[in-house]
Parts: C-alpha cells; sequence; structure tokens
C-alpha cells in the first residue's frame, strides 16, 4: 500500500509531483527507469481497460455460440496445429460444455471475481481454440488478445470495479495500488503493431502505389461500401495519396498517443481507421483497440480524490473511492 | 530486490523480442531464432500483400454412378465472407506443406459427408481464379474469364 496515494486527500501538489515524474522530470535515468516500469499506481485504469477488454472478448465468442460444433468439435473441418489426442476435436457436446467454461471465465474476468484465476482460465481456452481451429484463420488480432490477456493476469485489474473488492473491502469502488508495469508493456506493444504495420509498407512492393487500396476494396474482403467506392473510378492519383496517409498515419501513432498535446487527435484518427476499416473491409475486430488507448494516459489521471477515510473505512479496510474525471482538470490548475 | 530483478528481466525479455521481431518485420533479418519472435511478428505484420485476383475453391464428390455433385462447403464454415475465403486457402501454412494439407483438408470433407450420410467415392478440389472487378467479388467468375485447376482428388 502505498501511503501517498491513501493518506488523506492526495494533495493537488503530490499529485501534479507525481504527473511530473510521470513525464520524466526524476534525478537519474535509474530512478526515471524505476519510476516509468515499476511505480505503484492507482488500478482505475487497468481496471477500466479490464472490464472493456472483457466485454469484447466476451462478445467475440458470445456470438460464435450458434455455431460452435462446426468451428470447435469433430462436425466442422478442423485440422488442429498438432496431432495430438489432447487436440483432437472433441463431440458436439463436449465442446458446449468447454464453450460454455470459456464464457463464463470471460464472464468471471470481466467482472473482476476471482480475475487473476479468470483471466488465466479465459486464456487456456482462448489457446485451445487457437491450436483446434483460430489458427488456420492466422490473424494478428487473435494474437493480441491473446498477449493482452497473458499480461492481464499478472496487472492487478481486479484491484477494483470489481466483485474482488466488493467481497474484500465491502465496496465495488475500493481499490488496492498495482505497479504499472503491465499498463506499460500492453501500451508499447500497441505501439509496437501501429509501428511495424506502418514502417513495414515503407518496404513492401505493394505498399508503394494505391493499386493495393483498389484491390482491397475488390477483394474477398469488401463490403458494399467499398464496391460503390471501386466503382467511382476515381483516379489512381488519389489512392496513391491515401496509401501516404496510412502510412503516415501508422507510422507516427506509435509516437503520438504519447503526447499530450496530440494523443486526442490520434485517438480520433485511430478511430476512424478502424471503424472505416470495419465497414469498408469487415475487418471488425481492430476496434478493440480504439478503448485500449486508455492505455496511453498515465494512471493517476484517471485516479480517484479520495476523501479523507472516514475512522469506519480504516477500520474496515476500505483504502479509497472514485469519483469521475475530474483529475487532468485539477491537475492542470496546479490546485 | 529480487522483485525488481524479475521485473526488469520482464522488460528486457519483451523489449528484445519485440525489437527483433521489428527488424525482422522490415528486413527479414532473424537476431532471434525465428520460434522465439514468431509471435510477437505475427501481432505485428498483417496484410502484407494482395493480388490482381480473386480465388476460390470448388469441392466435389462423387456418386456411386461416377457423375459428379458440388458439395457446399460453406456450411462447414460459420464465418463471415473474408474468413471463409482465407480458410479455405489454408494460407497459415507455406506453399510445401500447403500441397499436403489440401488432400488433407479434402479427406476430412469427404469423411463428414459420409457420416452425414452422403455415400461419396471421391471428393475433388478445383481452385478457380479470376480477375478482380468492381462490380462484385464473384462478377468475373465466369467460365470465360476463370481459370481452373485441379488441386486434388481423394477417396
Amino acid at each position: 500500500m502505498n501511503p501517498s496515494l491513501t493518506s488523506p486527500g492526495t494533495s493537488p501538489g503530490a499529485r501534479r509531483a507525481t504527473l511530473s515524474m510521470a513525464h520524466g522530470e526524476g534525478r537519474t535515468f535509474l530512478s526515471r527507469w524505476n519510476y516509468w516500469w515499476f511505480r505503484e499506481t492507482p488500478p482505475h485504469l487497468m481496471a477500466i481497460f479490464r472490464i472493456i477488454f472483457g466485454g469484447f472478448l466476451l462478445f467475440y465468442f458470445a456470438i460464435q455460440l450458434p455455431d460452435v460444433a462446426m468451428r470447435y468439435s469433430n462436425e466442422g473441418l478442423l485440422m488442429p496445429m498438432f496431432a495430438l489426442p489432447i487436440f483432437a476435436p472433441p463431440s458436439p457436446v463436449v465442446a458446449h460444455l468447454l464453450f460454455a467454461v470459456l464464457l463464463l471465465a470471460l464472464f468471471s474476468f470481466t467482472m473482476g471475481f476471482f480475475t487473476r484465476i479468470s483471466a488465466a482460465t479465459s486464456l487456456l481456452f482462448y489457446v485451445y481454440y487457437h491450436i483446434i481451429s483460430l489458427f488456420q484463420f492466422g490473424t494478428s488480432f487473435d494474437r493480441l488478445f491473446m498477449f493482452s490477456l497473458f499480461v492481464l493476469i499478472f496487472s492487478g485489474s481486479g484491484k477494483t470495479f470489481s466483485l474482488d473488492m466488493k467481497l474484500r473491502h465491502g465496496s465495488w469502488t475500493a481499490w488496492e495500488p498495482i505497479s504499472i508495469l503491465a499498463q506499460r508493456i500492453l501500451s508499447l506493444q500497441i505501439a509496437a503493431t501501429y509501428l511495424g504495420v506502418g514502417w513495414q509498407k515503407l518496404v513492401l512492393s505493394d505498399w508503394q502505389t494505391g493499386k493495393i487500396l483498389i484491390y482491397g476494396f475488390t477483394g474477398r474482403w469488401a463490403t458494399e461500401p467499398a464496391y460503390a467506392i471501386a466503382r467511382m473510378n476515381i483516379p489512381l492519383e488519389y489512392y496513391d495519396i491515401l496509401n501516404w496517409l496510412i502510412k503516415a498515419f501508422e507510422i507516427s501513432i506509435p509516437f503520438g498517443v504519447w503526447h499530450r498535446a496530440t494523443r486526442w487527435w490520434y485517438f480520433a484518427g485511430g478511430a476512424a481507421f478502424h471503424i472505416g476499416i470495419a465497414i469498408l473491409l469487415a475487418i471488425w475486430w481492430f476496434i478493440a483497440l480504439i478503448p485500449a488507448y486508455i492505455l496511453f494516459f498515465e494512471p493517476e489521471e484517471v485516479a480517484p480524490h479520495p476523501p479523507a477515510p472516514s475512522p469506519r473505512d480504516v477500520e474496515r479496510g476500505r483504502i479509497g473511492s472514485w469519483k469521475i474525471f475530474p483529475p487532468l482538470r485539477a491537475a492542470r490548475r496546479g490546485g | 530486490m529480487l522483485r525488481r530483478i524479475l521485473q526488469n528481466t520482464v522488460v528486457f525479455v519483451y523489449l528484445t523480442v519485440t525489437a527483433a521481431a521489428m527488424v525482422y518485420t522490415m528486413s527479414r533479418i532473424s537476431l532471434l531464432p525465428r520460434l522465439m519472435i514468431r509471435w510477437s511478428y505475427g501481432m505485428m505484420a498483417p496484410y502484407q500483400g494482395d493480388t490482381a485476383w480473386n480465388g476460390d475453391f470448388l469441392y466435389e464428390g462423387q456418386l456411386p454412378d461416377g457423375t459428379w455433385e458440388r458439395i457446399d462447403i460453406d456450411a462447414y464454415m460459420p464465418f463471415g465472407f473474408g474468413e471463409r475465403n482465407a480458410r479455405k486457402f489454408l494460407r497459415v501454412y507455406d506453399d510445401e506443406t500447403r500441397r499436403t494439407k489440401y488432400p488433407q483438408f479434402a479427406s476430412l470433407l469427404l469423411e463428414r459427408e459420409r457420416a452425414k450420410g452422403r455415400d461419396y467415392q471421391a471428393v475433388r478440389v478445383y481452385f478457380d481464379m479470376w480477375d478482380r472487378s468492381p462490380a462484385g467479388f464473384e462478377f468475373l467468375h465466369t467460365p470465360l474469364f476463370t481459370k481452373r485447376k485441379l488441386l486434388t482428388e481423394v477417396q
């Protein structure tokens, strides 16, 4: 427990100092390194991410429910990654039972109930489904989601807004500090994904003109709006420009999302980008990245203003309570 | 102290693997064994290219009288159109492996169809290829504009 976060009314000066340190005003490289990677922080940001991401995964798998037999049982056309008995596609009954366990684990994770175990169970089943079926699709988003679940096991994202806290401290909004490390890894991974995707387009031969966009608008992923755009017979030069805009955006977003002056522009650009891809190419799974942009905030910007704990709160071990999003303005005022 | 060492190890390993994957993404140079960077690379390198043609597969089952009839494989693939088409290509495998996987896939289909009571003697798989068109995915998928190749036949 970090006293600076739990002492009555963490002072605005202390909060400003915290935010200053978050922007690299520590004394030595090592102290800045430790502060950036490992400091204790309020868990609210990660808890919000847990709820949103958990809810997304719940939706992602729940819509598969009508087709579990074809997707994950021996009624479908599955060629598992490994020809081992444990990965032999099960009967439809067993497949449905296993799928129900996954949905329960994801629901439990989203609610923050036995959060770590729920995350681990969800990941175990996700990996299982990846081995028996999902790998045949071979997507980057499945890998990203599994990686995120893995990191979330160790994140402490259940330390507030959770059933765990309700059961432990008597309040959904009670909280315990966590390490920032999980958030840093997740946010860096998102940045690395954009950077890799963007940088590789600079060297890939197919991405040197706008033709690849036209191909995309007339290929297997294209939706009716995409075909409609293709039928407009827009000159290739405009597709070339769009191609360069996409590359410029993907290369700059990994850096722009970290800076307060630019991040909201990049959040908006990212949202427009992924929603546009969902509409034109029916590739909707990356919409999960939009709420994940919250990971680029400092946790203290989303942190609560803990009121002075009442003697009863102290007695019951309640550490803090949450108010809705005032921190940023308060920090700027310096008061 | 031990905790801090462990945390720094995690950071070091993560940054090393991610950086190596980035280098591989850009240059196809492996600074680490490919198995170590495969996952990280897979998270950062989708949609590297495309083609000017569309393709699809035609699956046919041979009836006892020797005639062939089309098998609706889409019934086995309750996915969106793009995912369905991508899965049929077996893109996750390299070219050499894919040559063995197409017959395996066809055998699996034959097995499933027989389990449903369809008395097929064999299954054959054709690959169709046609130019893309703004008029629609299937617009030029006609005999005149389609190249068809027999991929495999299994019994």
